[in-house]
C-alpha cells in the first residue's frame, strides 16, 4: 500500500515516529512530509515540503494527515482515503475540534492513541466512510455592500 | 501627499490554513471585488501573485508554548503597528478582510479607530469551540462570519454563509 504522510506547516515528530516504528516497509511504501519536524524516518523516504503535494496525493492509495483544517478539509473534498490523526502537542483545541466533526460525521477514520496506528489504518481502508458535502460560501455581496459604502 | 493614495483592500491572514482559506476567498469572488487592488499584510514569507504588495508581519503568538507567547507577542504588536503605519501612509485603506488568526488583532483595532470596516472569518477549523482570535475579533469587527453553524450559540450575532 502507498501511503502519503503530511503535516502542513506544524511539525508532529510522534506521529513520524509512530509511522516509522508500526508499518514497515515490506508492507507499506511511505512517504513523509515533516515540516519543520526533527524526527527523521529511517525505514522511509520523508522531506520537510514539496511544491508537488498534488502529486504525492495523488499517487498514494492512503494519506495520513494531522487535524489541520486545510489539509482535511481539502482531501475530504477530493473524496481521498484518509487517516486523521490530531496533534495534541498543540496547545490549542484547534485539532479536536476537526477530528470530533470527522468523527460524529463518519466523514473518514480518526487515531487518537498513535499506539493503535497500523489498526487504524487498516480501517481507513476497509470501512465505508459518509461523502462530505461542501455548502460553499455565498456571502460576497454582504461584503461587497461593505466596500462599496466605504 | 496622503490625498493621492490608492484605494487598497487589506487582507490579513496566517499561514497554513489561514492563508488556505484567504487563497479560496479570492479565488471564488466576484469579478467586482477581484478588481479592486488588493494588498496583503501576512505572516507568510513567500510571495503571492493574488496581491500588488505584500507586507510581512510575525505571528502573534507561539502555538506550542505559553512561556514564549508574552514575547512573541510584544514582538507582534509592535511589529504589525510599524507596519500599519506604513500602509495607511501609502494607502487608502477601503475595508480590512481577514481569515485570522490572531495576527489581524492589532491590524483591525487600528483599521476601526480610522474609520476603516473590519471583515473577518471565524477559522473554518472551529466547530464546537470558538478561537480566542475569534473571541477578540468577535468584538472588533463590523461583519464576523462563522464557517459552522454550531458556532452560532457562541457568536449570536455573527453570520453563517457556507465554508470556503
Amino acid at each position: 500500500m502507498k501511503i502519503f504522510v503530511t503535516v502542513g506547516h506544524t511539525h508532529y515528530d510522534a506521529l513520524f515516529k509512530a509511522v516509522d516504528e508500526q508499518l514497515s516497509p515490506e508492507k507499506y511504501q511511505v512517504i513523509n512530509q515533516i515540516s519543520d519536524g526533527t524526527y527523521f524516518p529511517e525505514n522511509h523516504k520523508y522531506f520537510k515540503y514539496t511544491p508537488q503535494l498534488q502529486d504525492e496525493i495523488n499517487n498514494a492509495d492512503l494519506v495520513i494527515t494531522h487535524a489541520g483544517a486545510g489539509s482535511v478539509f481539502y482531501l475530504l473534498e477530493i473524496a481521498k482515503p484518509l487517516l486523521i490523526v490530531p496533534n495534541f502537542d498543540r496547545i490549542d483545541n484547534h485539532q479536536k475540534d476537526i477530528a470530533d466533526f470527522v468523527t460524529q460525521n463518519n466523514y473518514a477514520s480518526v487515531c487518537y492513541d498513535l499506539e493503535q496506528l497500523e489498526k487504524h489504518v487498516l480501517a481507513s481502508v476497509n470501512h465505508s466512510f459518509t461523502q462530505y458535502e461542501k455548502n460553499n460560501f455565498c456571502g460576497y455581496d454582504k461584503i461587497l455592500d461593505i466596500i462599496n459604502n466605504a | 501627499m496622503l490625498k493621492n493614495r490608492p484605494e487598497v483592500i487589506l487582507m490579513v491572514y496566517g499561514k497554513g490554513g489561514h492563508a488556505a482559506q484567504m487563497a479560496r476567498f479570492i479565488d471564488r469572488a466576484p469579478e467586482e471585488l477581484k478588481n479592486k487592488q488588493l494588498i496583503a499584510l501576512t505572516d507568510v514569507k513567500t510571495k503571492d501573485k493574488l496581491f500588488s504588495h505584500q507586507f510581512y508581519c510575525v505571528e502573534a503568538r507561539d502555538k506550542f508554548s505559553y512561556i514564549k507567547n508574552l514575547v512573541v507577542f510584544v514582538l507582534y504588536f509592535f511589529w504589525a503597528l510599524a507596519q500599519m503605519i506604513h500602509i495607511l501612509s501609502k494607502y487608502r485603506v477601503i475595508t480590512m478582510i481577514s481569515t485570522g488568526p490572531g495576527v489581524a488583532v492589532i491590524p483591525a483595532i487600528i483599521c476601526r479607530l480610522f474609520g476603516i470596516k473590519v471583515i473577518y472569518f471565524e477559522s473554518w477549523s472551529r466547530i464546537f469551540t470558538p478561537s480566542i482570535a475569534g473571541k477578540i475579533m468577535y468584538r472588533i469587527a463590523n461583519l464576523f462570519f462563522i464557517q459552522h453553524k454550531s458556532l452560532q450559540k457562541f457568536y449570536p450575532k455573527s453570520s453563517f454563509f457556507g465554508r470556503l
